[in-house]
């Protein structure tokens, strides 16, 4: 289950912009000062699940963890962005 | 110099085999393995007829008294016997069991999946309230069930959120969605990549913000 841990390492690692929802605190990840991808993060306990965030992404839960987990790393992520024509 | 031969091997008869060993001018008859019976031959007087060598060796053994022995030997050849009838019945047991072990498998592999299977279902969504949103367009969340939690999203409008429960998910969801909505909009297109252009549009056509007054 991907976590609030996982979906701030994400955060980290595409060095995403904080925003702050109603209730709600969302992360967006810019490229050339265009928002590419956003999403929010449960003000809960760190355990609470984010299943979402692979969605958000635009890639696959495992595609996910690999990124919150190091193996994916951020100029692969764009990679697949850019295979997806979201770039 | 010794030599040795196998010179007859029987499963009838109690003694398994029996060895002929020649060690200069005689032969060793032994008894192999239980009874350790030994009878000496005159080289010449080696016959080979495995019956005749048989019988002289059983003889000797009654000679020497050994008809306990026998009937020990023949007793154990018997519970070996039934062991084998044992043996080859718990053989086909365990056949059994295997075949059963690997259908059980099977089935549980079966509820495995079953049980892996995410449980979905749909959510209309009519209305934002108590945000001052209102719905122009309605459109359906598809709530689904994945490890200990709840998903919810609307794919039309790629927008998901999570929940512990299904209405938290929905909850979540209607948030972010009206977050997401105030956010698109507060940004420039130029600064909207062509996810969240194409979802700005979409958002707009079934989203529309009440003026208050």
């Amino acid at each position: 289950m991907l976590t609030q841990d996982d979906a701030e390492a994400v955060a980290d690692k595409l060095a995403c912009t904080p925003y702050e929802g109603r209730s709600h605190k969302y992360y967006e990840f810019f490229v050339d000062d265009k928002l590419i991808a956003r999403f929010g993060v449960r003000r809960a306990s760190k355990e609470k699940g984010h299943g979402h965030l692979p969605r958000d992404l635009h890639i696959t839960q495992r595609q996910c963890r690999d990124l919150s987990k190091c193996p994916l790393s951020k100029d692969e992520y764009l990679q697949i962005l850019r295979e997806k024509d979201l770039l | 110099m010794k030599e040795s031969q196998t010179v007859f091997a029987t499963t009838e008869w109690p003694y398994r085999e029996i060895n002929r060993s020649r060690a200069s001018d005689y032969f060793t008859l032994h008894v192999a393995p239980s009874t350790q019976f030994y009878q000496t031959f005159d080289a010449d007087a080696w016959d080979p007829n495995a019956a005749v060598v048989i019988g002289n060796v059983y003889s000797r053994m009654e000679q020497e008294g050994a008809a306990a022995v026998v009937r020990q030997v023949t007793s154990l050849e018997d519970q070996l016997r039934a062991v084998f009838g044992y043996t080859k019945r718990f053989d086909e047991l365990c056949e059994r069991v295997a075949g059963l072990e690997s259908k059980v498998d099977q089935v549980l592999k079966r509820i495995g999946d079953l049980s892996a299977l995410r449980r979905s279902f749909l959510v209309p969504i009519e209305t934002l309230e108590p945000e001052p949103y209102e719905i122009t367009r309605p459109f359906t969340a598809v709530v689904i069930e994945a490890e200990g939690e709840f998903e919810a999203g609307i794919f039309d409008l790629s927008m998901f959120a999570s929940g512990d429960t299904e209405e938290e998910a929905i909850a979540n969801l209607k948030e972010t969605l009206v977050d997401t909505v105030d956010r698109l909009n507060g940004l420039p297109d130029s600064r909207l990549g062509k996810g969240p252009l194409r979802q700005k549009s979409l958002l707009n056509k079934c989203v529309r913000k009440v003026e208050k007054g």
